[in-house]
């Protein structure tokens, strides 16, 4: 939460985060090199930029698998949340790799001759399919995420316009999964190289199918507004402290918090990037989003000052032992 | 303070609760040692480059009959044929015009692999040096060897016989595309018992085919035509349609 921005706001657990993200990139990039240097040796060795552009290029794709498969990982376990809490920086190591890779390409494969090397590469005369314009494309996708990961760009695009723009990831990953598959793999019989390709397409479209389609069927499975009144279950099933999510069929999840003893609803989406409140806690008498952090307070659905974000709410009232939710967001 | 005990709850500005600390005590190093473990995998499973040298360091000479066509070449004394281009990815068509048949000092860097040779010509001025008042020798004329149908790819022989590595294969194929079109001999690689051989691939009257060949590289392509020989490299004259992509 923020009241004013920074490049980015450090704390201890964003450090460590990027720390380990460059110890893993690192590890990834040393073995590449180490062992490709070992088993050319006989050759005489692979071009050194080649060697680094496929280093590069695979460990952006490694880590582009892993930065897809933390969103739907962390709705299964909340052991995986400290991997989401600063995904975005997975994101944007992901571009840079990517985006080096790029120039090894063109500054190797498109220079030193008689085209601009950006069209040499990106367009050359070819018969087949064009995967260096899908890996162009992949990677104008990447820019666009990293560039706009900021909050504010976040604020300032609204949380849904951003969202939306980030879900472009997918096209990107498809189309980086195809500048593999119609590029290098057409020349590279082991199955070593195709099989993690295929696998790791199989992880994320499976993690994501499986999330996905458990939420649907939660949403399906939701309340239906009574005269608009939503029935959220016995009052007493929810623990001080804690707070639940409550389907309603066909519209916006609710969040439901007991603090104080007493229970209140607001909207289940994050003002931030539309984490699930339903599934955050009560800290410092405010409820909290198990994504990053955001704050509400947990009656009046506004963020303590000097924040700004604000929850909508929903009436809330007990009748015969059961909380009951207006489905109508109070006016604000 | 009415609520829960954080207990299990992560929040990335809180300190880390015990049981995500415990797991990622365990996830991290797993993690570290897997990237390792899959970029050491990924190299080792890639293609090897071949045994292409490109020597560079110190300037050699050579002397020979230059050749301007079908690509610039130096016929050395002993009969064989080995092909000129310039630094970066340009043909030596500029350098040698003129000279078809002049004997002359060639300076520059060989480039080999599997016994065939390339010459890089060096930039300076006595690159290309005819040898004061020779005479000019005929081209030999090429020898027909028949009809020719073979599957393989097309590359351009510089990057194939050692300026880059792997000089050939599908990832390659824009540098490829562009040496080609800047005069850098195209030719057709066929692999028989893990032995590559090399033919010249020219036009259908045995001039140069330049940028044609250009979209083919990379790919496995199937070409079809006339074979010839002549100072120990093997032609491929093709038609229009002469190449398709292999089935
Ligand atoms: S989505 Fe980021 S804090 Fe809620």
């Amino acid at each position: 939460m923020s009241v004013s921005y920074r490049m980015v706001q450090w704390n201890r657990h964003k450090r460590v985060y990027d720390a380990l993200t460059a110890l893993a990139v690192g590890a990834y990039i040393a073995a590449f090199v180490g062992v490709g240097l070992v088993v050319n040796r006989a050759d005489g060795g692979v071009s050194a930029p080649i060697l680094a552009m496929r280093a590069l290029g695979t460990c952006a794709l490694v880590l582009l698998h892993v930065a897809l498969c933390i969103g739907p990982l962390a709705r299964i376990s909340p052991l995986v949340a400290p991997l989401l809490y600063n995904r975005r920086h997975l994101g944007v190591t992901t571009f840079a790799l990517a985006a080096l890779h790029a120039v090894l390409a063109i500054g190797f494969y498109g220079a030193f001759g008689v085209r601009f090397p950006i069209a040499a590469v990106v367009d050359p005369p070819r018969a087949g399919p064009a995967f260096e314009a899908m890996g162009f494309g992949a990677l104008a996708t990447l820019f666009v995420m990293a560039a706009t990961s900021h909050d504010f760009w976040l604020k300032n695009l609204t949380p849904r316009v951003w969202k939306g723009i980030h879900l472009c990831v997918v096209g990107g990953y498809a189309l980086a999964v195809l500048h593999v598959a119609f590029g290098a793999l057409q020349s590279e019989p082991s199955r070593a190289l195709s099989a993690p390709l295929l696998a790791g397409a199989a992880i994320v479209c499976g993690l994501h199918l499986f999330t996905g389609w458990r939420e649907v069927l939660r949403d399906f499975r939701g309340a239906r507004a009574a005269d608009g009144w939503i029935d959220a279950g016995p009052a007493d099933a929810l623990p001080e402290g804690r707070a639940r999510a409550v389907a309603v069929r066909g519209g916006e999840r609710i969040a439901l918090v007991r603090h104080g003893g007493e229970v209140c609803a607001m909207s289940n989406v994050c003002a931030h990037q539309g984490g699930p409140l339903g599934e955050g806690r009560v800290i410092d008498g405010c409820l909290t989003c198990p994504w990053h952090g955001y704050q509400y307070g947990p009656c009046s659905g506004a963020s303590p000052p000097p924040f700004t974000e604000r929850a909508p709410t929903h009436r809330v009232r007990i009748e015969n032992g059961r909380v009951q939710v207006r489905a109508q967001e109070d006016s604000p | 303070m009415s609520e829960a005990p954080r207990g299990d709850f992560y929040v990335g500005y809180l300190a880390l609760p015990w049981g995500h600390s415990r797991f990622l005590r365990v996830f991290v190093p797993l993690a570290l040692w897997a990237m390792a473990a899959l970029g050491g995998v990924m190299v080792w499973s890639m293609r090897r480059p071949g045994p292409a040298v490109w020597r560079t360091g110190a300037v050699q000479a050579w002397h020979g009959t230059v050749r301007e066509r079908p690509y610039p070449a130096l016929e050395l004394d002993d009969g064989s044929s080995v092909l000129l281009v310039e630094v970066g990815k340009r043909g030596a068509q500029e350098r040698v015009a003129g000279l078809d048949g002049r004997s002359a000092t060639v300076r520059g860097w060989s480039l080999e692999r599997d016994g065939r040779r390339l010459i890089e010509v060096s930039p300076e001025r006595d690159g290309v040096e005819p040898s004061a008042g020779g005479s000019r020798s005929e081209s030999p004329t090429p020898r027909a060897l028949g009809a020719f149908v073979g599957v393989g790819e097309i590359v351009d022989a510089k990057c194939f016989l050692g300026a880059m590595k792997p000089g050939d294969g599908l990832g390659h194929r824009s540098c490829a595309a562009l040496c080609v079109e800047g005069g850098i001999p195209p030719m057709l690689l066929l692999w028989r018992a893990g032995e590559p051989s090399f033919l010249l691939v020219l036009g259908p009257d045995g001039q140069p085919i330049g940028a044609r060949a250009a979209r083919w590289v990379g790919e496995r392509v199937e070409v079809r035509g006339e074979a010839f020989a002549r100072g120990g490299l093997i032609e491929v004259r093709v038609p229009d349609g002469g190449v398709r992509r292999a089935p």
